[in-house]
């Protein structure tokens, strides 16, 4: 085998230009593969990540009651419905002849004769950790979760404080990613400082306009509970904070608060869901999860909410907070299922678009086949004379046979690796300075280079064979 | 007596081409001893050439019987075919047959690349090493072909022919492509073989000045032996009247 390879090496350095010329051509193949796989990968990850980043993927848990207004929750209708909905069903009560072919008509009248819920169980129950376990544990294609509990607070009795009352906002680490904290001015806690408990926090903006104007606010402390909390960053929360004006808001390490509050439950529990297309999924699982753990009866409206992102978009987009819920609780999984449709076409655009550029590539790989194929039987033809001497001298068909065959193989898998840096460079410019983004799959580079060898094998048994098939009286007699 | 190298009765060989049927050889039958010179001589399309092949197990027989070292090879497999050459025969060819751009070494030490059980690297070099020793091109071994004359060129390839120990030297006109001095001095390196070692070895040309050198000669003419001869008075080599003719 050795010597097999040894003979391949020998004979390609002594066909040098030809050998060379075929390594190129072998080597655009492999490479055009690399390159092109990288960047349709590359291309489908763009995609995922602007579908990630645009699309809503945020669940939010509240404890409470929340008959008045309908129910929020994508999913929800089906139990309660919202306000419109009841509505619209009673009227379906007389309507039964006139309506009875239309179908849309059928299903509302279906979800009208279930049984009513319509009890409520009131106080509703807070958020408990162990529900927070079963968030963040044992629901699917949850990415993070993070819990909060608020409550205004007497500061100690001390100089450095601006105020007398505050209200601590406990949080948990992945919480400013999920409410998409901007950092203004210093920094967030880390999660150790978290798990530690730290008595650091992190102050609104708006606070730190009204307390400290003109002048930063980090190192500033406020005394409570016996500690110093020195604030370390300053954020914009996007969120009203008029009342702070008032009675500042400041945040600190979740369990800080929930020592200061004396109360060890959640007001809100976030969820991130894995991905856009999962958000729907995961709600409805997380609110069959706590009816269950909650042991709700069948007639027992939910005593907590589980909202998606989309309806807390609309309010934000100038509608009625009102009029959102009235429109989620009625045109069903509408914002998801045109998100999660919109997912789907681009995902299938990115792949079809990977697919093409792939068979383009594999064309190329397959004129680098034909390559090796040409320069091995013009190999073999000029070589006849070696072979019938070889024989001569005691070579066995297959010794010849796989003479041709290493040298085939070996020429593809110079080739290959050839084509694997030329891809790599392909890849590397078209990340710095073309600015694509590209990204290299490991399953990608293995099925060039089993490609390429798999063409030195495909395409090299046939001269190989042919060399091997010789008559040695003939092949000695070959000029 | 001992067993004869060659033993061949009643031998034919018909090739087809289309429709015509080629009758190479009629009937050849020879017996060659161990440590016999012969050289076989004949015109060409006399059926020499086929008559080689056959000898040199690389073409077989259409009728008629062939042992080689008593073993009938008539009608073996190519693989086993490859092994006898491989193991018993030494080639030696008019164009001398070696490999381009492949050192002297290298070129010896093909047929022992062929051998089974393998033979491994470092003994593969020491024996194409003796045998080139034998040749007197010890200081050659590492020189390409190119770099070397037609007589050192053939010497190489009669150190191939011998470098697994063979029982037959086969050698097709080993002197076609050399100058009548060059030729003169292969002759007597065979001659000086067959001294030295007692290898039988048989010579196909169709010079006669060549042919004398054999201890047997045998000439072929239309596919049968038409004389088989003891040759009692092998030519001593001189120079040669010819070149010194030339004014």
């Amino acid at each position: 085998m050795l010597t097999n390879l040894q003979l391949a090496l020998k004979s390609l350095t002594q066909n040098r230009l030809q050998a060379s010329l075929t390594l190129c051509g072998m080597s655009i193949g492999v490479a055009m593969v690399v390159v092109v796989s990288g960047l349709g990968l590359g291309a489908q990850q763009q995609i995922e990540t602007q579908i990630e980043s645009a699309g809503p993927t945020l669940i939010t848990v509240r404890s409470g009651n929340f008959r008045p207004l309908g129910i929020a929750m994508a999913g929800q209708q089906d139990s309660s419905g919202g306000e419109l909905a009841e509505g619209f069903a009673g009227e379906a009560g007389y309507g039964d002849q006139s309506f009875e072919e239309n179908a849309a008509m059928l299903a509302a009248r279906q979800r009208a004769t279930k049984p009513k819920v319509s009890k409520v169980r009131s106080p509703a129950w807070p958020l408990r950790p162990d529900e927070m376990t079963l968030l963040s544990q044992n629901i699917g294609d949850v990415r993070a979760t993070a819990g909060s509990v608020s409550g205004n607070i007497t500061l100690d009795p001390a100089p450095t404080n601006p105020v007398r009352i505050a209200k601590v906002y406990g949080f948990q680490p992945a919480w400013p990613e999920m409410k998409g904290w901007q950092l203004i001015e210093g920094r967030l806690l880390t999660e150790r400082e978290h798990a530690q408990a730290a008595s650091l926090t992190v102050i609104p903006v708006e606070v730190a306009a009204r307390y400290w104007p003109g002048e930063s606010a980090l190192e500033k402390s406020f005394a409570l509970g016996g500690d110093t909390y020195e604030i370390v960053g300053v954020v914009r929360t996007g969120e009203d904070m008029t009342n702070s004006l008032i009675v500042p808001t400041i945040f600190i390490p979740l369990q800080q608060a929930q020592d200061l509050l004396d109360q060890h439950t959640f007001d809100e529990i976030n969820v991130r869901s894995a991905s856009v297309g999962k958000t729907t999924e995961v709600a409805t699982n997380i609110r069959a999860a706590l009816r269950n753990l909650r042991e709700l009866p069948d007639d027992t409206m939910d005593d907590f909410r589980v909202e998606t992102q989309s309806l807390n978009a609309m309010p934000s987009l100038g509608t009625d907070p009102r009029l959102a819920r009235a429109v989620h609780a009625n045109i069903i999984e509408f914002e998801q299922a045109s998100w999660e449709e919109m997912a789907t076409s681009l995902r299938q655009a990115g792949r079809t678009f990977t697919y093409l550029l792939s068979s383009a590539a594999a064309v190329s790989l397959l004129v680098g086949g034909i390559g090796v194929m040409n320069i091995m039987l013009v190999s073999v033809t000029a070589r006849t004379r070696e072979i019938g001497l070889r024989m001569a001298l005691g070579a066995r068909m297959k010794d010849v046979l796989a003479q041709f065959m290493v040298e085939a193989i070996t020429l593809a898998a110079l080739g290959g690796l050839a084509g694997l840096v030329l891809g790599a460079i392909g890849l590397y410019i078209a990340q710095n300075v073309l600015h694509w983004t590209t990204a290299v799959s490991p399953v990608m580079l293995l099925i060039a280079i089993v490609m390429a060898a798999a063409t030195g094998v495909i395409f090299g048994f046939g001269p190989a064979r042919r060399a091997a098939s010789l008559d040695p009286v003939v092949a000695l007699k070959a000029e | 007596m001992s067993k004869p190298v060659i033993s061949m009765h009643d031998v034919k060989k018909i090739y087809e081409l289309g429709d015509n049927k080629v009758h190479a050889l009629r009937g050849v039958s020879l017996d060659i001893e161990p440590g016999e010179f012969v050289t076989i001589t004949g015109a060409s399309g006399s059926g020499k050439s086929t008559l080689m092949h056959i000898l040199g197990c690389l073409d077989r027989v259409s009728a008629g019987t062939f042992k080689l070292n008593d073993k009938d090879v008539s009608n073996l497999s190519r693989e086993e075919l490859a092994n006898i050459r491989n193991k018993q025969i030494g080639f030696v060819f008019q164009g001398f047959n070696l490999l381009p751009r492949t050192t002297a070494t290298e070129n010896v030490e093909v047929p022992l690349l062929y051998s089974r059980p393998l033979i491994p690297a470092v003994e593969r070099k020491e024996k194409a090493l003796r045998a080139l020793e034998k040749m007197g091109l010890s200081d050659r071994a590492d020189h390409h072909p190119s770099q070397l004359s037609g007589g050192q060129q053939q010497r190489v390839a009669i150190a191939r022919a011998l470098v697994n120990e063979p029982s037959l030297i086969l050698a097709d006109e080993p002197t076609g492509n050399l100058d009548t001095k060059t030729g003169q001095d292969v002759m007597q390196t065979l001659l000086d073989l067959r001294e030295s070692t007692g290898i039988t070895i048989i010579l196909i040309t169709h010079e006669p000045e060549i042919a004398a050198y054999g201890s047997r000669i045998i000439s072929i003419r239309d596919g049968l032996i038409v004389s088989d001869q003891a040759n009692t008075r092998p030519p001593i080599p001189t120079e040669s009247p010819s070149l010194a003719a030339v004014p």
